[in-house]
C-alpha cells in the first residue's frame, strides 16, 4: 500500500512540470492550435471549392491570355501553361497553388501576431468571426485569387518584423515589386496596395529605397493603365472559355454559360456591370451597418484599447495611417461596382490588422509588454474570461456572408448574442497604469 | 472497277432511303470525326464506356464530383445529310441536362434561344436551350431537361432544330432507358415524381392560391394528378394526368410564369 502510494506521488510529481507547462502556456497552445486548425480547415475548403465542377471560384482563375493580353490574366495564363504542358487538370493545379499560398499566409500571420498572442485585445483581430476564421465559417469564401494578396501581405509584414538590416530592405522591396504581377492577376487588388505599402515604414528611407519604390509605383501605374486599356472583348472571352474548359475534364464543360461564370463579365461595359450589381447592392444597404460593425468593429476597438496611436505618431506612422485611410476610401469608391462587399471587408480587415501589428512591433520594438492588455492581472481576469467566451460563442452565432445582399448571418440564436453582449457590457477592461517601475504594462 | 462504283452507289442510295425512313443506326460515338473541341473531349472521355444500343455511357458514382452521361451520335437527316453532332444526356452533380455538341461555325452563344424538338412521327414542340461553355454547344437543363429525358425514353428518333443557327439534327435514341439504368444517376431520371421536389412544391403552392386543390408536398401523387387532369381538360389536352412537357408549360402558364 505504501509502495503504491509512493508510486502515485512519484507519478504526480513527474507529470507536474508538464501540467504546469501547459497551464502556463495555455495561450500559446490555443494560439498555435488555432493556426494549425485554420491551416487544415482552410486547405480543405480551398480544395473543395476549386475542384468543384460547379464552383464559381475556379472560373475566377480562368481568365488567361488565350485571346491576347487582358486584365487580370497573368496567373491564369501561368496555370494554363502548366496544364497544357503536363496534361493535368486546371482545377487541380489551381487548388495546389491556392493551398500553398494559403499555408504561407497562415504561417506568416502566426509569425506576425506571435509576440502579442497573450494580449487579449489582439484576440479581437484573430478570433473574431470576420477575420481569420471568416473563411472557415463561410466555406465558399475560399477559392478566389484573394489568397495571392493575403500570402503577399503576410510575407511582406512578417519579413518586415522578423528580418533585420539589409535583409529586411531587400525582402520588403521585393515583396512590393511583386504587387505588379499581383495587379496583373487581379486589378481589383489595387484598393489594398496602400495598406501593403505600410511595410515601407519598417525601412530606413534611403535614396535607394525611395528610388526603388518610385520604380515600383511606376510599374504599378503601367499595370493599372494596361488593365484599364485591355479590359477584354467578347472574342477574347470566347477564346478564354475554350482554353479554360479545354484544360479541364469534360464533365466541367457540361454546364450552361451563365452569369455566375467569372469569364462572363469579360467584355462587359461598366454600365452593364453596374446595372447587374445595383439591385443587389441596394438590397444590401439595410445590412451594411451590421456588416461594417462585424468587419471593422473589432479592429477599431482593438486599435483604441491598444492605444495604437503611439505607433502612428511619428512621420512614418502618420504616413502609414494615411495609407490605411486611403485604402479604406478606395474600397468605398469600388463598392458600387462589385457585389462581394463582405469578402472585400474581410480582406481589408485582415490586411489592416497585420499592418497595425507590424507598426506596433516596429515602433515599440521590445516594448510590447507596455501595451494595454498585455499582462494578466486579477482585474483583467474576469474580463479575459468573458471576452474569450464571447469570441468563442460568436463563431457559432455570427457568420459573415460574402456578396450582396447576403452580408451577415445572425444564426438561429440571436437571443444568445444579445445576452452575451449584455454580459460583456458588465465588464470593463482595466486601464493601463502609468508607465513607471513595476506597474509597467498592466 | 465499274462493279465497285455501282456497289458504292447502291450503298449510298440504300443508306439514303433507310435514313429517310428513320431506320439508320448511328455511328459509334468514338468513330465520329468531330472538329468541335468539346465534342472531341467528350468522345475521348467515353473510351471504354458501356454501350447500350445507340448510346455510349460513362459514370462516376462515388467521390466528390459524381457524374454520369450517355452520348449518341447524329444520324443522317431526312435530306440525307449526315451531321457531325453528339447528343448527351447527363447528370452532373445532381443536375440533369440534355445537350447537343456539333460541328458548326464556331459560335459561342450567349443568350437562351428557341429550339424545336420532334419525336418519331409526333408534332414538333417548342422548348428553350441555353448556351454551354463552349462553341457550337447548347443544352436544356434542370426540370426541362428532366421532362425531356422522360419523353425521350420510349421514343426511337429525336429531331432537333435550332432555327437561329440554321441547324438541324436527328438522333436515334433507342436504348436510353438501359443507359440511364446503368448511369445510376443522382438526378432520378427514371423516377418522375421525386425530381425537383422543391420546384414542384412552389408550383403547387401557387396553384393552391389560384384555387386548385393541389397538394404541397412536391410529389405528383394522385391528388396532383387530378389537378393535372383538370388543367389538361381546361386546355383541351388529353386528360392523362401525366406531367409531360406540354402540361408543364401549362402549369407555368397557370401560375403566371
Amino acid at each position: 500500500m505504501h509502495a503504491l502510494r509512493s508510486d502515485f506521488e512519484k507519478l504526480i510529481k513527474e507529470s507536474e512540470p508538464t501540467r504546469h507547462w501547459i497551464a502556463s502556456h495555455l495561450v500559446e497552445v490555443i494560439y498555435f492550435g488555432f493556426f494549425a486548425l485554420l491551416a487544415i480547415m482552410s486547405s480543405k475548403n480551398y480544395w473543395a471549392e476549386l475542384t468543384n465542377i460547379r464552383g464559381y471560384q475556379l472560373t475566377d482563375w480562368g481568365i488567361t491570355y488565350a485571346g491576347g493580353f487582358i486584365r487580370r490574366g497573368l496567373v491564369g495564363q501561368g496555370i494554363l501553361e502548366i496544364a497544357q504542358r503536363t496534361g493535368m487538370s486546371f482545377a487541380t493545379i489551381t487548388a495546389v497553388i491556392a493551398i500553398l499560398c494559403n499555408l504561407i499566409f497562415t504561417a506568416a500571420a502566426a509569425v506576425i501576431f506571435r509576440p502579442l498572442c497573450r494580449n487579449h485585445w489582439i484576440w479581437l483581430l484573430l478570433y473574431a468571426p470576420a477575420y481569420y476564421v471568416g473563411g472557415v465559417l463561410t466555406g465558399f469564401m475560399y477559392g478566389h485569387k484573394d489568397v495571392l494578396l493575403l500570402a503577399l501581405g503576410g510575407l511582406l509584414f512578417a519579413g518586415a518584423v522578423q528580418l533585420k538590416g539589409s535583409w529586411r530592405t531587400v525582402w520588403v522591396l521585393t515583396g512590393l515589386a511583386l504587387t505588379i504581377p499581383l495587379i496583373l492577376s487581379h486589378e481589383g487588388f489595387v484598393i489594398y496596395l496602400p495598406v501593403l505599402f505600410v511595410a515601407l515604414s519598417a525601412l530606413r528611407l534611403t535614396p535607394m529605397v525611395i528610388a526603388t519604390t518610385a520604380l515600383i509605383v511606376i510599374g504599378l501605374g503601367l499595370a493599372m493603365v494596361s488593365s484599364i486599356e485591355f479590359s477584354g472583348t467578347l472574342a477574347q472571352r470566347d477564346a478564354m472559355l475554350a482554353a479554360f474548359y479545354g484544360a479541364l475534364p469534360v464533365q466541367f464543360s457540361i454546364r450552361q454559360l451563365d452569369e455566375y461564370v467569372a469569364l462572363w463579365f469579360v467584355g462587359q461595359s461598366l454600365s452593364e456591370t453596374y446595372s447587374f450589381v445595383v439591385t443587389r447592392n441596394l438590397d444590401a444597404l439595410k445590412q451594411l451597418p451590421a456588416a461594417l460593425v462585424l468587419a471593422f468593429g473589432p479592429l477599431l476597438l482593438a486599435a483604441r484599447m491598444l492605444r495604437v496611436d503611439r505607433a502612428f505618431s511619428d512621420p512614418k506612422g502618420r504616413i502609414s495611417a494615411w495609407l490605411i485611410g486611403f485604402s479604406a476610401l478606395l474600397l468605398a469608391v469600388l463598392m458600387p461596382l462589385v457585389i462581394d462587399w463582405m469578402r472585400f471587408f474581410i480582406l481589408m480587415g485582415i490586411l489592416i490588422g497585420m499592418a497595425v501589428v507590424m507598426r506596433l512591433r516596429v515602433a515599440l520594438e521590445d516594448d510590447l509588454d507596455s501595451l494595454p492588455g498585455a499582462h494578466w492581472t486579477p482585474e483583467n481576469e474576469s474580463f479575459r474570461f468573458t471576452l474569450a467566451w464571447m469570441l468563442f460563442a460568436s463563431l457559432f452565432l455570427l457568420k459573415p456572408g460574402k456578396v450582396s445582399p447576403d452580408l451577415i448571418h445572425f444564426g438561429w440564436n440571436d437571443v444568445l448574442v444579445v445576452i452575451l453582449i449584455g454580459v460583456i457590457a458588465r465588464y470593463r477592461p482595466v486601464p493601463p497604469a502609468p508607465r513607471s517601475g513595476s506597474s509597467k504594462g498592466k | 472497277m465499274i462493279f465497285h462504283k455501282e456497289t458504292l452507289l447502291f450503298g449510298v442510295i440504300l443508306a439514303g432511303v433507310i435514313g429517310a425512313a428513320g431506320g439508320v443506326a448511328a455511328l459509334p460515338v468514338g468513330d465520329l470525326v468531330m472538329a468541335n473541341p468539346l465534342g472531341q473531349r467528350l468522345q475521348k472521355s467515353l473510351k471504354g464506356g458501356r454501350q447500350f444500343e445507340e448510346w455510349t455511357a460513362r459514370s462516376k458514382r462515388s467521390g466528390k464530383n459524381p457524374y454520369a452521361f450517355a452520348v449518341t451520335a447524329a444520324i443522317p437527316s431526312a435530306g440525307g445529310n449526315a451531321e457531325q453532332a453528339l447528343l448527351a444526356v447527363s447528370c452532373i452533380l445532381g443536375q440533369p441536362s440534355v445537350s447537343v455538341i456539333y460541328d458548326g461555325k464556331g459560335m459561342q452563344f450567349s443568350e437562351p434561344m428557341p429550339v424545336s424538338i420532334k419525336f418519331d412521327e409526333d408534332l414538333a414542340e417548342e422548348n428553350v436551350v441555353v448556351p454551354l461553355t463552349g462553341a457550337d454547344a447548347i443544352g436544356v437543363f434542370d426540370f426541362r431537361a428532366f421532362l425531356l429525358i422522360q419523353a425521350m425514353q420510349d421514343k426511337k428518333v429525336i429531331e432537333i432544330s435550332l432555327p437561329e443557327a440554321n441547324e438541324q439534327w436527328r438522333f436515334e435514341i433507342s436504348g436510353l432507358r438501359s443507359a440511364i439504368t446503368y448511369m445510376q444517376d443522382r438526378c432520378n431520371l427514371g423516377f418522375q415524381v421525386r425530381v425537383a421536389q422543391s420546384e414542384m412544391t412552389q408550383i403547387q403552392t401557387k396553384l393552391r392560391r389560384r384555387g386548385y386543390d393541389a397538394p404541397t408536398n412536391g410529389y405528383v401523387d394522385s391528388q396532383m394528378k387530378e389537378v393535372l387532369k383538370e388543367i389538361q381538360s381546361k386546355h383541351g389536352l388529353n386528360e392523362s394526368g401525366l406531367l409531360d412537357q406540354k402540361t408543364y408549360d401549362l402549369l407555368l402558364k397557370e401560375i403566371g410564369e
